[in-house]
């Protein structure tokens, strides 16, 4: 029964093609934005997690300065982090271990051409580095040992391409940095974002002396002991770091963040940045609905005689209300099928250029079930709804009236 | 044994209310029609034929009065039971034919069997019987747009019969035909009347259409003035 009327409806649908095709349309554009811009995200959120987990969970993390994002640069205001820091951190109870890095940008000779890319200084105890995670490993070569002073460790794209210096780095090659000669020993793990794939590691006391930057940190990293929590030793972090400082709560000049806080505070903008995009994506859809309202008023009026011609052959109100009812589902299930299709041609198509053109892994197309699902149950239901007003006023015509119409 | 009644009207009024005037377009209609029955209703224009048409049609609801089909007065229906009268008890063929331009000869003829609730099995096989019965059995997957106006109004015979109904009512069903044409649909009707015991009214300005009745009912002004 349901499947005649399922019938009876798609083939007036297939008779008007061209209108049927428009309003499809309108529904197709907003399912097709709301699947690419999630699967995006959703991709993004993904990758996100996954570069922070390679600082390792149940971090705490300390840096320079007010709140703020980014890696923070050193010699840039007055306070700093140093090595009496990470002495007074080291012996707060609860703290397994400690070790910090610098980040500093660097002037870098190869091949006869020179670029700024950033020199990460690392303790060349492999103790230590654990502590600062998984993002600084190898992928070729060897990595640091004690005593190592002009060896150097080149990130994944500078191995890789040779758009930056129009050749590649390989393992033995001697490269300049700020004009001292280096001898390349290993190939830094790929990351997938171009600031540390593009970067140079080397020791951290070589790199402190080249600069003159005496025992300061860009970032100490915090390894916590099982019996407290990362939120128990940012607290007692902050605590000593400010009596050390002779600081009033709120004046700190220094940041406590764990990762699961940092993880948090990306999530949180990348959850904003998606709300708006899809609320965006919704109003185009709200449109698409008022334009199967609109196509189905039209296709009411225009079908007026058919609805009479059926009611004096025996349809009921509901059998009438039940045929426009489904075929502006059809409307809406049809351009939400294809909306699904191309919104995952599109997330497949970004994450591709995103690839070939920047190199990029991080822009991931994700398309989980309830993304698929969701949108063509969404679409349906956005047809129906639409239909029903009109299929109402068609389902209540008067039969004489209705044949009389021209 | 009495022939029984198929159709009994009592004082059937339909008044069309336009605001500033009311059109009163039957005035008091009586009349029977037994079972079996072929007859012919004739009048001037306007004199309220397709009015009480449309009424027995259960597709319009009279202001007063009493229509009584196959001994069920239906004044008092609803929508739904009068669309299930529509379905099983009449069939309907019209001037304009009226079939439904998307749907092929053969598909406008199931029609009434699909919202009977009928299988496709079920109703190609009496929709294709049917078509044969009208010799269109070579036209069932022709769109309306693809037949003649006496093809057309076979099919919709044709659709009219599908249901098995108790009544045919026609309005001018060769109105908009020539007389050869409409000879054939007449002898078609005759036919239905004769041999498949078909209780038949039928609206006609043509007098040679009407000889085909056995009897005939004249309207004037919403009135009856002749039985
Ligand atoms: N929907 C309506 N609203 C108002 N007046 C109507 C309506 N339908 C019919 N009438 C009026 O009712 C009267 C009877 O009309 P009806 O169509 O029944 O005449 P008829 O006998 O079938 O005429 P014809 O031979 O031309 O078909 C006419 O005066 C007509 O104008
Ligand atoms: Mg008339």
């Amino acid at each position: 029964m349901i499947a005649d009327y399922f019938f009876l409806s798609l083939k007036t649908l297939i008779h008007r093609k061209l209108r049927s095709w428009l309003t499809i349309l309108g529904i197709i554009i907003g399912i097709t934005a709301v699947v690419a811009l999630i699967s995006l995200g959703q991709g993004l959120q993904t990758a996100i997690n996954e570069q922070f987990s390679t600082i390792g969970v149940n971090r705490v993390i300390v840096q320079a300065g007010g709140v703020s994002f980014g890696p923070p640069t050193p010699g840039v205001g007055t306070a700093k982090i140093t090595e009496h820091d990470l002495d007074l951190i080291k012996r707060i109870d609860g703290v397994e271990n400690a070790a910090g890095f610098i980040l500093n940008p660097g002037k870098v000779k190869f091949n006869g051409k020179v670029q700024f890319v950033f020199a990460v200084g690392i303790p060349t105890d492999p103790e230590e580095r654990k502590i600062l995670g998984s993002r600084l490993d190898i992928e070729a070569g060897r990595h640091f040992k004690k005593d190592d002073t002009n060896k150097l460790i080149v990130g994944h794209n500078l191995a890789e391409s040779d758009s930056t210096f129009g050749k590649t780095i390989s393992i033995g090659d001697k490269v300049l940095l700020e004009d001292k000669s280096f001898t390349v020993i290993g190939v830094r793990k790929k990351l997938g974002d171009s600031a540390n794939d593009g970067s140079v590691m080397i020791p951290i006391e070589t790199l402190r002396e080249i600069y003159g930057l005496e025992d300061e940190f860009s970032i100490i990293n915090v390894e916590i002991s099982k019996s407290k929590t990362p939120d128990e030793i940012a607290e007692a972090i902050k605590d000593d770091m400010r009596k050390d400082r002779h600081l009033k709560e709120g004046e700190e000049d220094f940041q406590v963040q764990t990762s699961a806080e940092l993880i948090s505070s990306f999530n949180t903008i990348l959850n904003i940045v998606q709300a708006v995009l899809i609320g965006i994506a919704a109003i185009s859809l709200i449109v698409g609905g008022v334009g199967i309202m609109n196509t189905m008023y039209t296709s009411v009026l225009e079908r007026t005689k058919d609805i009479g011609i059926m009611k004096a052959v025996g349809a009921k109100d509901s059998d009438i209300l039940l045929l426009f009812l489904i075929e502006s589902g059809i409307i809406g299930f049809v351009g939400g099928a294809i909306g699904v299709l191309i919104g995952v041609g599109i997330g497949k198509l970004m994450e591709f250029v995103a690839f070939q053109v920047f190199g990029s892994p991080l822009v991931k197309a994700s398309f989980p079930p309830y993304l698929i699902i969701g949108a063509l149950v969404f679409s349906f239901l956005i047809g129906t709804i639409s239909g029903l007003l009109p299929a109402r006023q068609a389902s209540k015509m008067n039969p004489v009236d209705a044949l009389r119409y021209e | 044994m009495e022939m029984q009644d198929s159709l009994v009207l009592e004082d059937l009024w339909k008044i069309y209310d336009m605001g500033e005037v009311k059109v009163e377009a039957a005035r008091g209609v009586n009349f029977n029609v037994k079972k079996g029955e072929f007859v012919a209703i004739m009048g001037p224009s306007g004199s309220g034929k397709s009015t009480v048409m449309h009424l027995i049609g259960c597709l319009d609801n009279p202001t007063r009065g009493n229509i009584i089909i196959d001994n069920e007065n239906i004044s008092e229906h609803s929508s739904n039971k009068l669309a299930s009268i529509r379905n099983s008890k009449i069939g309907f063929v019209f001037q304009q034919f009226n079939l439904i331009n998307s749907l092929t000869s053969l598909e406008n003829v199931e029609l009434p069997l699909l919202f009977q609730g009928l299988s496709k099995n079920n109703r190609e096989k009496k929709a294709k019987e049917l078509l044969n019965l009208v010799s269109l059995g070579n036209r069932l997957n022709n769109l309306p747009s693809q037949l003649s106006g006496g093809e057309r109004q076979r099919v919709a015979i044709a659709r009219a019969l599908v249901n098995d109904p108790e009544i045919i009512l026609a309005d001018e069903p060769t109105g908009m035909l020539d007389s050869k044409t409409g000879k054939d649909i007449m002898d078609l009707l005759a036919y239905l009347n004769k041999e498949k015991g078909k209780t038949i009214l039928i609206v006609t300005h043509d007098i040679n259409v009407a000889k085909y009745a056995r009897r005939t009912i004249r309207f004037k002004d919403g009135e009856i003035i002749e039985k």
